[in-house]
């Protein structure tokens, strides 16, 4: 270069490649030991890895893995039946099968160093090769995260509860532990040698039947965020009863009257001037303090609980589950009233919003698990969203003389931990919840819905009639129809009644249900009840992967089957007046 | 996420009604060999749940 150049450099930016993703996603190589050449011999690993790349590259969407037409298109019955063949081998052995190492192989030598943003047709062939390793990882990962089947159980599906049940031992003393004896990051990852920092890897049981993204591709695994994102726990099936018997829910939506000093204006302020409020329970809890000068006791819940169960069981069927709307108990009072319902009922679930004042009020959604007369399971599931009330709202639900309608009010909770919590009830069900606002806002919960498709949402809210074209009916309608969940909402009947005017027609609608390719129903209380019993009939359906994958009728779908109003035979005083 | 022994229990009779497959025990040992491999330089932090979470059921 002379004393004259006058070139100016220019910064070239670099591109990602397939071996800097496959080296992201696995730091210290596919099986340990720092290399990366040999393929991972865990399906999962190597489902994060190409499923890392397929998500990046977008690969998901060419035309010959999605679209039938296309002269070059991959996916005719031979492929499905190779890729299925090879998925069942590796499932059934120790060691990643021939043909899948032959694969990576191909992957690491000639293409490790393709841009994974390449658009062009010369990267159509890693771009099938990382595909085939995708289908086939998700395939030997056939019934994962769900009791084997004696029949016709994976070594895969086997190690994976055989080390749930490792876990589980360990968990039963420090409920914090993490890792069973082969797999460190369970519940949160099915993972060995990805840094669950990074990302996780979780069961899923719904096949979106819509769009075209990377979900659309997988029946068995669920790519998901790290877990300082959202910190996802999977939770295998305990219950083996078969798949036929109806679920029935009752919903009970309490508190049935809320009065306006249930909201508490705090002192501090955000310093662009919003406000901030706190909600008190015990202002709803016990309506009738001059007949009830000692308060309402656990059991004095649980009996009114256990009252309308009795009612519904000899009217009608046993009782499963009963969900309580948000913020509906204190959450020692909700423990109590988990374990008298344990002990003196056949419940196998109570869910129920409640408030905890641990670590600066934290909003929650409680699932009790009962078996045998004891709780067996529990768990607290964090509101991500504070409520935001603004003077709409104030106005709407006649709260003017306790906050001031012209300010914002953020509810005064503690939204860290941000965890997300599947369970399955029975043996090829999974249920999820959400509260309130995270039903609306798409981070951090909702990434997960998609990815892994409870069969069945419940979203607690404390909220307006659930009406289909409110905004609970807009968005139970859009993970109805991607992922494919059955969302049931359901509110209390104070908040309701708040949000009616002085001489309007009573609004009843206290929940919404809406299933996969069916209509909304909402879902009224009738006069003079206190509860809606529901009964949710059950089916397994056949769904079908973006390149035609089916998964041989596996899915669990709910379908509102009967509901009926629960009257309580001699309602409590405490309960105060219902609308 | 707090798990009773009670469950513990239960996740191992279903268990144990389901017969091994046959390629369980060497798939077992060869995951168990993988992690015979080098530690990493930095360990995954501990998890850390909320405080509820955090609580054993009491038994």
């Amino acid at each position: 270069m002379s004393n004259t150049d006058t070139s100016e450099s220019v910064y070239v930016p670099r591109s990602l490649t397939v071996r800097d993703v496959i080296k992201i996603v696995l730091p210290d190589g596919s099986r340990g030991g720092r290399r990366w050449d040999l393929v991972c011999e865990w399906p999962p690993d190597l489902f994060a890895a190409v499923a890392s790349i397929t998500e990046r590259s977008g690969l998901y969407s060419q035309q010959m893995f999605t679209s039938c037409w296309d002269t070059e298109f991959e996916c005719k019955d031979a492929w499905i039946a190779y890729v299925r063949r090879i998925g069942q081998k590796w499932a059934d052995t120790d060691s990643p099968p021939k043909e899948v190492q032959v694969l990576w192989r191909n992957l690491i030598r000639n293409y490790g160093r393709a841009s994974i943003d390449d658009p062009s047709p010369g990267a159509l062939p890693w771009k099938k090769i990382v595909f085939e390793l995708l289908v086939i990882a998700d395939e030997a990962c056939a019934g994962i995260g769900f009791l084997p089947d004696s029949a016709d159980a994976s070594a895969v599906q086997y190690a994976v509860y055989a080390d749930y049940v490792e876990w589980s031992r360990r968990s039963s003393i420090n409920p914090n532990h993490v890792g069973g004896i082969l797999l460190p990051h369970l519940p949160v990852s099915l993972c060995i040698h990805v840094p669950r920092g990074l990302l996780c890897v979780q069961p899923k049981t719904v096949t979106p039947a819509v769009g075209c993204t990377l979900r659309s591709l997988t029946h068995n695994l669920a790519l998901l965020p790290s877990v300082g994102n959202v910190r996802t726990s999977w939770f295998p099936p305990v219950d083996t009863r078969k798949h036929t018997e109806p679920f029935n829910i009752l919903v009970v939506p309490f508190p049935f009257s809320i009065p306006g000093r249930s909201f508490l204006p705090v002192v501090e302020k955000f310093p662009a001037g919003d406000r901030v409020f706190t909600l008190d329970p015990d202002k709803w809890m016990n309506r009738d303090p001059s007949g009830r000068p000692t308060g309402v006791s656990p059991r004095d819940f649980a009996d009114f609980l256990h009252g309308l169960i009795k009612v519904a069981a000899s009217e009608l069927e046993p009782v499963h589950a009963i969900v309580l709307p948000e913020t509906a108990l204190r959450l020692e009072f909700a423990n109590e009233v988990a374990e008298i319902l344990a002990a003196d009922t056949k419940l196998d679930m109570l869910l129920a919003g409640v408030l905890s004042d641990h670590d600066g009020s934290r909003n929650l959604a409680a699932m009790y698990l009962l078996r045998n007369k004891r709780v067996s399971q529990r768990w607290f599931q964090s509101k991500h969203h504070r409520w935001c009330l603004d003077g709409g709202q104030i106005r709407r639900y006649h709260l003017g003389h306790v906050l001031d309608p012209h300010s914002k009010w953020w509810e005064r909770i503690n939204v860290s931990d941000r965890a997300c919590y599947i369970a399955s009830f029975r043996s090829y069900a999974t249920l999820s919840v959400l509260v309130c606002e995270d039903l609306a806002r798409y981070d951090p919960v909702l990434t997960v819905m998609n990815a892994i498709g409870p069969n069945l949402v419940v979203a607690l809210l404390m909220d307006g009639p659930q009406l289909e074209q409110r905004w609970p009916g807009r968005y139970a309608t859009v993970l109805a129809e991607d992922p494919g969940s059955a969302v049931l909402t359901v509110t209390s009947l104070g908040m309701v009644d708040r949000s009616r005017n002085p001489g309007d027609a009573e609004n009843r609608e206290i929940a919404l249900w809406k299933e996969p390719n069916g209509a909304a129903r909402m879902l009224k209380l009738p006069k003079g009840n206190h509860g809606l019993l529901l009964t949710l009939t059950n089916r397994l359906v056949e769904q079908f992967t973006l390149d035609g994958r089916g998964d041989g009728e596996m899915t669990m779908q709910f379908a509102l089957g009967a509901a009926h109003g629960i009257a309580h035979p001699d309602p409590p005083t405490w309960l105060g007046r219902i609308p | 996420m707090a798990i009773s022994r009670q469950l513990t229990d239960l996740l191992e009779e279903n268990l144990s009604k389901v017969n091994a497959p046959h390629g369980y025990t060497a798939l077992r040992d060869k995951l168990m060999q993988s992690k015979i491999a080098p530690k990493p330089d930095s360990a995954a932090p501990a998890i850390k749940q909320s405080p509820e979470n955090s609580l054993k059921l009491d038994e």
